[in-house]
């Protein structure tokens, strides 16, 4: 049995706009909030670890270029990491198109990819309640300050917080 | 979504344009394209009836113009911005109804075939047809037949017409959204409107530049 123990949303900005972890011990699920300082240095070390692993593979990326019609400068190749497994936990990442990251650590069981389970966290969970909310904010950097990692907004919603967890309930 | 019912719209592919399509080097990957959009809108896309989206944008675009008091150029940014907001939420509904099948682009012109036969078919049921301009590098699409769905059952008064209203804008302000969304700015004009007596609908895409990747502070 796959056991998640916490998991993240990072947006183009390079803030956490979206974070929890489990506390198996104590039964209790700690957000990323705004008062919540603990939570926001875990994400920001977790948001470098990366950021800094995907300049790391795209710069050792060896592109295959079969025209010369591509254009490099528009649409530069890239290649996202996928996962980082230590001794204890796995990372499984997925960026999108539009540059939103979902990170999931899970437990070694996890096995190669949790993609599936990614994936349908964006289309489905994602999307339905926060991407197609035209309530919902444009961007979780209202103004160049909060830019660049300095941000502090949060997704408040409060069906989209049910829905992940019914999702990821069983695997807590 | 916003996608026409397929009985009420008009046939998408025009005899013209695929001869023309056959002779460019990335027919295959063009081929592919067109599949995908088809397939992509039988399966993954809910529908609506088309005269309902027709008349609802009718009633937004009346309302814009009584609330500018018949002032032409504001509704035109009006426009415009309300269609970015949508492009960049919709985005991202493109990419999760497409999921990984879509192919990379490499350049301006796989991003104008994806735009022509991929996003037009799935959100409008239209396709319309890419043209490059090789020097200026313009991305132009053109609408034939009256195939936009907006300008359906639209006559413009001559005081719209002589101010140049263009009532689809919200196009050109979708695409530059969605554009915005994936890391790419442009400026995506109304070029021509057949609803102005012009010859033929044509939005253009200019200026294609990528904005850089943000870094967290002390990188």
């Amino acid at each position: 049995m796959v056991k998640v123990y916490s998991f993240w949303i990072f947006d183009k900005h390079c803030n956490c706009i979206y974070g929890f972890e489990y506390d198996s011990i104590k039964q209790k699920v700690h957000k990323v909030e705004t008062d919540n300082h603990d939570m926001i240095a875990k994400s920001k070390i977790l948001y470098g670890l990366v950021f800094s692993l995907t300049s790391l593979t795209t710069r050792y990326y060896y592109s295959n270029k079969i025209t010369n019609e591509s254009d490099d400068s528009l649409f530069p190749q890239k290649s996202n990491f996928r996962k980082i497994t230590t001794g204890l936990y796995t990372v499984h990442t997925f960026k999108t198109e539009t540059g939103l990251i979902f990170a999931l650590l899970a437990d070694l069981e996890s096995g190669d990819s949790m993609d599936i389970e990614l994936q349908y966290i964006y289309r489905q969970i994602y999307m339905n309640n926060v991407g197609l909310n035209p309530l919902a904010p444009l961007d979780y950097a209202e103004t160049e300050t909060e830019a660049k990692g300095k941000g502090f907004r949060q997704i408040k919603n409060d069906n989209f917080d049910k829905e992940l967890y019914n999702f990821l309930e069983p695997l807590l | 979504m916003v996608s026409s019912v397929p009985d009420t719209s008009i046939s998408t592919t025009g005899s013209s344009s695929s001869a023309a399509i056959k002779n460019s080097p990335n027919y295959s990957n063009v081929v592919f394209l067109k599949q995908l959009g088809e397939q992509v809108f039988q399966q993954n896309m809910k529908k609506i009836n088309a005269e309902f989206l027709t008349i609802t944008y009718g009633s937004l675009v009346k309302v814009l113009i009584d609330h500018y008091k018949d002032d032409v150029e504001k509704c035109n940014q009006k426009l415009k911005e309300m269609g970015k907001n949508i492009g960049s939420r919709l985005i991202d509904d493109f990419y999760s109804k497409v999921t990984t099948q879509i192919p990379r682009c490499n350049n301006l012109k796989d991003l104008g075939n994806t735009l022509s036969l991929v996003a037009f078919k799935l959100y409008l049921n239209c396709v319309p047809k890419f043209l490059f301009d090789e020097e200026e590098k313009i991305i132009k699409l053109r609408f034939d037949n009256d195939i936009n769905i907006f300008s359906k059952f639209v006559e413009l008064p001559d005081e719209y017409k002589n101010k140049r209203l263009y009532y689809s804008n919200i196009i050109a302000g979708i695409i530059e959204g969605a554009l915005s969304g994936i890391a790419l700015k442009s400026d995506v004009i109304y070029f021509s409107d057949t609803l102005l007596g012009d010859p033929f609908s044509e939005i253009h895409i200019a200026n294609v530049k990528r904005i850089k990747d943000e870094v967290p502070m002390g990188q």
